[in-house]
């Protein structure tokens, strides 16, 4: 009998420890199984995981119409947070656990894709070739995140910052819409002068929307110098020179004396996406950079008229209202060791299907990837056509930053913030910045293999930067 | 009559064979992935071990001479903050629990469950509170000082300098209630002939606290400051949520964290929390070796 008691103890001491052994999944080696779908007899489970819960019940009707059509697929939908997708995906990569089917942005692509481990499969023959016609840009929306040029991820949808401004507010104040940075700078002028409580342009953050102001004057630099021409322009790997530094200082320290002014609010370090939202449902502010995706909560909160605009280019340049606008496209990628490709593909193709775009753009009030969509309301069109230039402007960078440049880069905003500064002390952080960046792209740790920084081919049209150096001395 | 060698060693192999499963679930658990960590820290590895290449010493040598890991900055932060947080906290946490020891039981009750409820509550709910107290032109504090006249307020979370004090001022809030309770527990353990005997020599309150409350509790000070110490430099969610690296707050823990999730390097992550693991080792040892030694001095 003691023996009994003890047999059984101990077999239930083993349960008990291997059942914490429960949650491990298999290990997934990397497959190419591109099979046909023919088989609609056999059983499929696609993962598809996102970040939108605020559009669950979309993606639930776009789920389950494309299971009503395929009766054998099983999706199977997960919802992670903005926030938390980098780490939801690095965790899982290599388990069982990792979706067929994930949310990532077009523009970030080169965070998956790497010498030895690639996360995302090649879509170049097989989606993009085939449906570049039916993207925005014939296919640049999708190939802005080509690596080594091959394009990973399939743009579902644009995602960028946009200026929502109160029209209303406009024509009591008889403003017209700016369509050059130097109209801009009156409007901002102009509402500042005229309502004491009204801040003129709400942004936040150090890394966040406050930070795309000085980007975009430096994009404009880039372009009116001739930089923006140069063939390796794009790669973000261009070598500076002194004059460089000492150009991109007048940027700086115009967004300073902008700051200074109190254009962006007391401090514009800090906030948030909501309290940028808020401040421009109550009416604190008259313009608000937003995400073009927060069209949807801002048209059903305000009773004033709305519209929206890029940051306007400055007048010399070929065409300045169409603008500047920080993003990219939001994208869907098929896992690397997906053991249903085709499926995904199958799926991935109906998510960017004509009936599914339109159907988001309705329902959320998004900007899409695909050419035909319509948009309903005249705010919508307005949204979609200062999106049609996001993330075409500038640079998108084929390497990964440190730390320290990540740093250098916050010190640069910390510095437009502060009250007392010169062009020398923007210079000397632009510089430090330069150099970490330099760092970063020939260090084995963080780009491998590494990279090189290259010698600049373009012509500098001086008497171009000239002319907007001394609108950005003002 | 029973043959009490065997016994024994028939009830040893039992106990032996019972503590197989906890056994293997230590080693599975605990010792695997420290051993697994160790031998990743000399390979190269992005995302995932699809493919392990030996690199030596490689990544050590990275980690101690280049300064873009922004590592050893963001442990100066995390000991900057470990340092002033645990001074408040111990000083506080004492005088809080002295002056809770002075009360009477009904209201000692009462102060000892109001002061351990922060310690409950997790750390999303606590940032979610505090952003809301420090949010700019909006927040608690804010209005308050907009409403006493001040105009030039700083953005508590974002500002360099102003954003550690919010973290401290906040993890402090947060963690005072177990110091209390240790402190609380030690001050109860006095014996009370002792103090009674210094009444009667005619010792008051404020001797009575410096001369035996103080050093007859200082092994819970030991433990607190060593606690909280550890704590303070590892400290990665309230950072994560509350200021997410911005103003000076760039600890230890969050780049470990970016070196993981941003920049998919994961023998170089796991690099650093092994390196950061040895200095705290070294740093208990040697806190508690000095601390008990102090002990053993003043006894």
């Amino acid at each position: 009998m003691k023996l009994l008691k003890k047999l059984l103890s101990l077999a239930i001491c083993s349960v008990m420890a291997v059942s914490v052994f429960a949650g491990c999944g298999g290990n997934e080696s990397v497959s190419d199984n591109w099979e046909d779908v023919s088989n609609t007899e056999k059983e499929v489970t696609l993962k598809f995981t996102h970040i939108w819960s605020e559009h669950a019940k979309t993606f639930t009707k776009i789920c389950n119409d494309f299971m009503a059509m395929y009766p054998n697929v099983r999706v199977q939908t997960n919802v992670k947070s903005y926030s938390n997708i980098d780490t939801a995906i690095t965790s899982s990569w290599g388990t069982s656990q990792f979706p067929d089917v994930c949310f990532y942005w077009v523009h970030a692509a080169k965070t998956l894709v790497n010498e030895d481990v690639t996360m995302a499969a090649d879509l170049t023959d097989i989606y993009y070739e085939k449906y570049k016609e039916n993207l925005i840009g014939d296919g640049e929306c999708m190939s802005s995140g080509a690596i080594k040029g091959k394009t990973y991820i399939v743009p579902f949808r644009a995602t960028g910052f946009v200026i929502y401004y109160n029209a209303d507010l406009f024509g009591e104040l008889g403003l017209e819409v700016p369509t050059t940075i130097e109209e801009f700078e009156n409007v901002m002028k102009t509402i500042k002068e005229e309502c004491e409580d009204v801040v003129p342009l709400s942004c936040w953050g150090a890394t966040g929307t406050y930070s795309y102001i000085g980007a975009a004057l430096s994009n404009y630099m880039d372009i009116i110098s001739g930089k923006a021409d140069d063939p390796n322009y794009k790669t973000g790997r261009l070598k500076y020179t002194d004059a460089d530094f000492e150009r991109e200082a007048y940027v700086y320290e115009k967004v300073r004396n902008w700051t200074k002014a109190g254009y962006f609010g007391s401090n514009p370090l800090a906030g948030s996406t909501e309290s940028v939202e808020s401040d421009f449902i109550n009416g604190s502010c008259a313009m608000a950079m937003l995400n073009n995706n927060s069209l949807a909560a801002i048209q059903s909160e305000m009773d004033v008229n709305v519209g929206c605009i890029s940051i306007p280019g400055f007048s010399s340049m070929e065409n300045p209202g169409a603008g500047y606008v920080s993003g990219g496209y939001d994208g869907f990628f098929i896992s690397q060791t997906s053991k249903n490709k085709a499926w995904a593909l199958k799926f991935l193709e109906y998510l960017n299907s004509k009936e599914v775009q339109q159907l988001f753009a309705d329902n959320e009030g998004s900007v899409m990837s695909r050419k035909e969509v319509t948009y309903g309301s005249a705010l919508q069109r307005s949204v979609a056509a200062s999106m049609a230039n996001v993330g075409i402007m500038g640079t998108h960078p084929d390497y990964v930053l440190s730390e320290a440049a990540s740093a250098s880069s916050v010190a640069l905003n910390n510095y437009t913030v502060s009250k007392s500064g010169s062009l020398q002390e923007a210079q000397g952080l632009l510089k430090v910045l330069y150099n970490d960046r330099v760092t970063s792209v020939t260090d084995t740790m963080l780009n491998y293999p590494a990279l090189s920084m290259i010698d600049p081919q373009y012509t500098l049209n001086q008497t171009a930067v000239d002319k907007y150096i001394e609108w950005l001395r003002k | 009559m029973t043959d009490s060698g065997l016994y024994k060693k028939q009830r040893n192999i039992w106990g032996w064979i019972f503590c197989i499963p906890a056994a293997v679930s230590l080693l599975l658990f605990v010792v695997y992935p420290i051993i697994y960590s160790v031998l990743l820290s000399f390979t190269d590895v992005r995302y995932y071990a699809t493919s392990l290449k030996f690199k030596g010493f490689d990544n050590y040598i990275y980690l101690f001479t280049n300064p873009t890991t922004m590592f050893w900055p963001s442990l100066l932060n995390s000991l900057k903050f470990s340092l002033i947080s645990t001074a408040i906290q111990i000083t506080l946490g004492f005088l809080i629990a002295y002056l809770i020891y002075k009360m009477k039981r009904g209201p000692q009750t009462l102060f000892r469950v109001l002061i351990y409820i922060p310690v409950v509550l997790p750390a999303p709910v606590v940032s979610v509170m505090w952003k809301f107290i420090y949010a700019h032109d909006n927040g608690l504090i804010d209005r308050l000082l907009l409403a006493l006249g001040f105009t030039d307020i700083p953005a508590w979370l974002v500002t360099p300098g102003w954003s550690m004090v919010a973290v401290i001022i906040t993890n402090t809030w947060w963690f005072i209630g177990t110091t209390v309770i240790l402190y609380f527990v030690a001050m109860n353990a006095v014996p009370k002939d002792c103090l009674e005997g210094a009444k009667i020599d005619g010792v008051n309150k404020f001797q009575e606290l410096i001369y035996f409350i103080l050093p007859l509790t200082f092994s819970m000070t030991k433990v607190n400051l060593v606690m909280s110490l550890v704590g303070g430099i590892k400290n990665f969610t309230l950072f994560y949520l509350l200021t997410e690296g911005a103003g000076n707050t760039k600890v230890v823990g969050l780049i470990i964290f970016n070196t993981m999730y941003k920049q998919r390097n994961f023998s170089l992550s796991v690099t650093m929390s092994i390196v950061l693991s040895l200095i705290l080792a070294v740093f208990v040892w040697f806190g508690n070796f000095y601390l008990s030694k102090k002990e053993k001095n003043d006894l």
